[in-house]
């Protein structure tokens, strides 16, 4: 929280760690949903103070949200008269790490709050002042607590990562089969299968020679299943993985599968060039 | 031509083997190591080699370098901006020469640690103000992008306000709330601006006009919503601080003096409040220290201001106020030096940072 929250103000304000107004509450706990290009924010305000709302219905008030994130400076401000309602959609180009997001009801312009529930300690001590208190341009009146989410998405991860081989004593020579039924896709393959993989990842052709068949084989089939059930996008992470490097990489989901699994697989074929 | 990153496998094992590659950081290149197998192809992003291959030079090409950084990968997003393998693979590659021109080797009589430190600080990205600060690459960008932020000041104008003195956006990019408003943030980069056409005082003056400026500032901004001010707001909010911080003048005992330094090494510490005291007029030393402080204002004498007469005095290696800042910690070598706040560190003219290790040597012999 860049404002302090156990800082006194010489106001006022409604607060979770404060009792400036008895009996008020401010909340402003945003819901997150990651999309596939950007990030959605909903926000609903729930302030309990009705002269307040009056203020913010007058226009002399309003609802403030500040989203920022330090690793990429990013800073927007929104404002709103609306309590419910109230969708934020930013890039996710613009952030990574941690984002937080801040909430306020902000005064715009001069104003005076009455309000029984304002803590004597802000009023005249005299026993007819009225529970008035005065607020000047710039102040705020309510704050909540400061909640965070985190972005990181690894854009540049290769598809390899989303594999894990493991021998099956069930299959025959030769044999490989593809498990899309979890988070990460596993092969099985038979024992000499494994061993030939295992050859081929010391050296540089090998590598490539492996992407070219196995995984290559392997990711069209994952881009199959996407095709025949865009559903499954939902429900594991390597499908949600092939799905936004399509996005990335402009891939036309009605195009053949073989040329789709190219343009994801940075054309692997060529790879084998000048490979010795 | 496309963009590339090294496999975050290549990052860890050039991080693992900087002592063992030492010899190509200083001589050699890493050309037959960083081939197209240990990277990652991304044909969302393209790089303009040409303009990538024209950085070079020292610090005084910084924003002719920044320009032609922001220029060569004008698509780049923040959030692939903040990805270490990019700028990692590209001090390694195309601006490896330019790494090793701009941010020359320490002595080898200095030592292993320090070298491997050195490499790790500009050609790595360390921690997460290493993207701006230190990595060779990556700090000409992140400069520009913030510098863009601001519409209506001229970029090229931008840079050479921020690359004047390191100091004056250091201390900025330090302070969270200062840095991410984005009002805030460009008021203040044209005041930098403005400092630039004019006396150069708010660039210049570190110690009595710049961090009790910025601290005020932080202050305000923990009492202050800074993020809903308007540009015009910020810049009034702006010429208050600047109102307060010039008219408050005084004299400091030394521990006092001390105290100010020390709140000063945290630039992130917020909500301070600002003090001032005009440290470039006089040294500040006990009397047990006279002889010291004799040895290195004749050090200075003899030999920096002869190689360098033209440094400009708030930044000179033995300025007085740095002068008053050996006397008090008695850095011995250089690892007591990089000990010190970082607001002491920054801010020293390039040509004179050559003689820190010197100087904590005069401090350690007469000690």
């Amino acid at each position: 929280m860049r404002l302090d929250p156990q800082k006194a103000y010489p106001y006022p304000v409604i607060r979770a760690t404060h009792d400036d107004f008895h009996g008020e509450s401010f909340s402003a706990e945003p819901q997150f949903i990651l999309e596939e290009a950007r990030v959605k924010l909903t926000i609903d305000y729930e302030l309990s103070s009705k002269p307040i709302q009056r203020e913010i219905e007058a226009g002399k008030a309003t609802y403030l949200s500040v989203v920022s994130c330090r690793n990429t400076f990013f800073h927007q401000v929104y404002r709103s008269d609306k309590a419910k309602e109230n969708d934020i959609f930013i890039d996710i180009d613009q952030l990574k790490g941690a984002v937080k997001v801040e909430s306020f009801v902000y005064i715009l312009e001069k104003t005076s709050i009455e309000s029984i529930n304002i803590n004597k300690e802000f009023l005249n001590n005299s026993a007819n002042a009225k529970s008035i208190f005065d607020y000047s341009k710039g102040n705020i009146i309510a704050q909540d607590n400061e909640y965070s989410f985190y972005i990181d998405i690894d854009l540049f991860k290769p598809l390899s990562s989303i594999f894990i081989l493991e021998v099956s004593e069930d299959l025959s020579h030769g044999e490989w089969e593809v498990f899309s039924d979890t988070d990460k896709v596993v092969i099985k393959v038979a024992r000499n299968i494994k061993k030939i993989e295992e050859s081929l990842t010391n050296y540089k052709l090998g590598k490539s020679i492996l992407i070219n068949s196995i995984y290559f084989a392997a990711v069209m089939h994952l881009i199959n299943q996407i095709k025949g059930d865009e559903g499954i996008i939902d429900q594991y992470l390597w499908a949600r993985v092939v799905d936004l490097r399509m996005t990335l990489k402009d891939c036309n989901i009605e195009h053949d599968s073989y040329s789709i699994a190219s343009k994801l697989m940075d054309y692997p074929f060529s790879r084998l060039e000048n490979e010795e | 031509m496309s963009i590339q990153f090294l496999k975050q496998s290549t990052l860890d094992q050039l991080y693992s083997n900087v002592s063992k590659n030492l010899e190509r950081y200083k001589n050699g290149d890493f050309e037959d190591l960083i081939t197209r197998d240990v990277c990652l192809v991304s044909d969302k992003l393209s790089i303009e080699i040409d303009k990538l291959n024209s950085i070079n030079g020292n610090y005084k090409n910084d924003v002719n370098n920044a320009l032609l950084m922001s220029e060569a990968i004008v698509a780049l997003s923040p959030h692939v901006a903040r990805d270490k393998r990019l700028w990692t693979y590209l001090t390694h590659t195309y601006l490896f020469k330019y790494t090793r021109e701009r941010w020359p080797f320490p002595d080898e009589k200095h030592g292993e640690d320090r070298m491997i430190s050195h490499v790790i600080d500009h050609y790595f990205v360390k921690g997460e103000r290493g993207f701006e600060r230190n990595n060779a690459a990556s700090r000409l960008w992140w400069v520009a992008f913030m510098c863009k932020r601001a519409k209506n000041i001229d970029l090229e104008k931008a840079l050479k306000a921020v690359f004047l003195v390191q100091d004056p956006i250091v201390q900025l990019l330090g302070r969270p709330t200062s840095a991410i408003s984005t009002n805030t943030f460009n008021s203040v980069l044209e005041k930098m601006v403005n400092s630039l056409d004019g006396d150069q005082a708010f660039l210049k003056d570190r110690f009595s006009y710049n961090h009790p400026f910025l601290k005020e500032l932080s202050y305000l901004g923990g009492h202050n919503l800074l993020d809903a001010l308007t540009i015009e707001e910020s810049r009034e909010a702006l010429g208050l601080i600047d109102k307060k911080i010039l008219s408050k003048v005084k004299a400091k005992p030394i521990e006092s003096e001390v105290s100010d330094i020390k709140e000063d090494s945290d630039v992130s510490q917020e909500g301070s409040s600002a003090s001032t005291t005009d440290k470039a007029e006089e040294v500040i030393f006990e009397e047990k220290d006279r002889l010291l402080r004799d040895k290195l204002v004749n050090f200075d004498k003899n030999v920096i201001s002869k190689k360098f007469p033209n440094t400009d005095i708030y930044e000179k290696v033995l300025s007085n106020h740095l002068l008053s800042c050996y006397l008090a910690y008695k850095p011995r070598n250089h690892s007591d030096f990089m000990k010190l706040p970082v607001a002491i560190r920054l801010g020293i003219a390039e040509d004179e940072r050559q003689y820190i290790d010197e100087i904590c040597q005069i401090i350690d012999e007469h000690m």
